[in-house]
């Protein structure tokens, strides 16, 4: 059974760009002018001593002149309205960018306060009826599942307002290292399961994949009926939270504080070497697919590549992500559907909102099991959540999909696996 | 200095008409265009795109209206031509007659 689900961005969302809005409504402004001058000379014309000379000479001719000119000029659509009309747009245009620039600042601000106090009376009831039960730990766990607002408002005010510089301080503190990429061969099991023809799809092999060990991935080769050859990559997410300085694990907190911030870690790095160790080509398009921190290194690593264009990543899909500082980065080539399940606390450790774009589409399931773990956990949330997405008809979610559709129907698929390890000099 | 309109001072200002309508047409054209490379997508980008293509309509209308007082200009000034044709003649006629009496009295 499928439940609804709440979209934000995407192709039926609102895009706009403020420096395009007021450059236009300047454009206008120049037009109102030139037009406002034109309507001055034009008026000249009328008096013009060659006309008032001639007049005499014909009347009925020089009456008809003046009576076509002054219509072309006063007229309920003449020059002299027009130029009103250009300054009308160039006002509006303005003050429309500045609307959308105050709100979209608004709305990233008040969201997580909103979300807050509209979830706060069940957290509290849930949590006091756990304290009065003599459970402290259940209680922390019913405040964070049914209000994870909270995070985002714990994250503003102990990073006093600023997660990229809480994150830097932190970074110094746990070195990235360098990726070491191992070959694990194929997987027939995942072969066997056959190539994805949905989200859901691909939400079960990512989860498939996170069942492995600390630092594997796949690389996911399709044969597509078009010709065309696709490769699908599957990144997991956290898998040790050790506060040791040096960590061969990738999965761990050196990523987490880098890639949270965009910055390139070693993970990401390993991702590279094994698209080529799967001889992934530069045309190829590419789709990361990632949970939680693999999320997060799947965003970035689509943005650096983007850049660098030594990969063709098309799409991205992460679960469970915070990527609310990333989003917005994102390159027009690159389209990213981020899954969040509302009573999962981790979307909001960025203490941000993901911002509202055509190339970003942010889709909120619900699956609530009382527990922080199972809440973000893949098969338990995220795999569901997916196939509620897959019935979703929001628009933007069905020009997502229909963008992936590439993806979802290859004919054959060949997954190769690797495990990325973190080495120090 | 004979006292008559000047036809030529009209037609020149019909070309200054003419003149400022194509100017309205190529605004009309760079807003247009402006407008549809402005990155803004929603209900009301797309109520204000329709707004600007009826904006540039009617500089268009606006435009051709100009037209038609050139127009109306040049043939005033045709008319101007004929009326001021025989007027000139009689001018002419009466100052060669003026001449030849200047001549004869040896003034």
């Amino acid at each position: 059974m499928t439940r609804p689900v709440s979209v934000r961005g995407g192709a039926g969302g609102v895009d706009a760009h403020y420096d395009d809005m007021t450059n236009a409504a300047r454009l206008f402004g120049r037009a109102a002018g030139d037009t406002g001058e034109a309507a001055l000379v034009l008026h000249g014309y009328l008096v013009h001593p060659a006309v008032v000379a001639a007049a005499p000479l014909d009347p009925a001719g020089a009456a008809e002149f003046t009576g076509r000119l002054l219509a072309a000029l006063d007229g309920p659509t003449g020059v002299t309205v027009l130029a009103a009309r250009c300054t009308g747009v160039d006002v509006g245009l303005r003050a429309a960018a500045a609307a959308y620039l105050g709100v979209d600042r608004l709305h990233e601000r008040l969201q997580p306060l909103l979300g807050a106090v509209a979830h706060a009376p069940r957290a509290i009831a849930d949590g006091g009826g756990a304290l009065a039960r003599g459970d402290p730990g259940d209680a922390v766990q019913r405040l964070l599942t049914d209000d994870p607002e909270l995070a985002d408002l714990g994250v503003d005010l102990i990073s006093a307002g600023s997660v990229a510089g809480g994150t830097w301080l932190l970074q110094q503190a746990f070195a990235d290292g360098s990726p070491r990429l191992a070959d694990l061969g194929s997987d027939s099991i995942a072969d066997v399961a056959g190539p994805p023809r949905n989200l859901r799809d691909l939400m079960a092999g990512l989860a498939h994949r996170d069942e492995g060990q600390a630092g594997e991935i796949d690389v996911r080769l399709l044969e597509c009926p078009d010709g065309r050859r696709r490769a699908i990559v599957d990144v997991p997410g956290t898998k040790d939270w050790s506060i040791a300085a040096h960590n061969g694990n990738v999965t761990s907190l050196a990523t987490n504080l880098r890639a949270i911030d965009g910055e390139p870690t070693s993970y990401e790095r390993g991702i590279v070497q094994a698209l080529h160790r799967a001889r992934v080509r530069a045309d190829d398009d590419v789709l990361l697919v990632g949970h939680s921190e693999g999320g997060l290194v799947a965003v970035d690593a689509a943005r650096h590549l983007a850049a660098g264009g030594e990969f063709r990543v098309s799409h991205v899909v992460v679960a469970g992500a915070p990527v609310g500082l990333l989003a917005g980065r994102i390159p027009a080539g690159v389209d990213v559907l981020a899954l969040e399940n509302e009573c999962d606390v981790v979307p909001h450790l960025d203490g941000a909102v993901n911002p509202d774009r055509v190339n970003v589409t942010t889709v909120t399931t619900r699956r609530d099991h009382g527990d922080v773990g199972a809440n973000h956990d893949l098969d338990a949330s995220y795999v569901p959540g997916a196939a509620d997405v897959d019935a979703s008809n929001d628009p933007s979610v069905r020009a997502y999909l229909a963008g992936l559709s590439g993806f979802l129907s290859a004919e054959r698929v060949q997954t190769r696996t690797f495990v990325i390890t973190r080495s120090y000099p | 200095m004979t006292g008559l309109p000047d036809p030529a001072g009209l037609d020149t200002v019909a070309r200054h008409l003419s003149g400022h309508a194509d100017d309205l047409r190529s605004r009309a054209a760079r807003l247009v265009a402006a407008t549809e490379t402005v990155r803004w997508r929603s209900p009301a980008a797309s109520a204000f795109r329709g707004d600007v293509r009826e904006l540039a309509l009617s500089f268009r209308r606006a435009a051709g209206q100009i037209d038609d007082a050139a127009d109306a200009l040049s043939r005033h000034a045709r008319k101007v031509r004929l009326v001021e044709a025989p007027v000139r003649a009689v001018q002419h006629a009466a100052g060669a007659a003026l001449h030849s009496v200047e001549h004869l009295l040896g003034i």
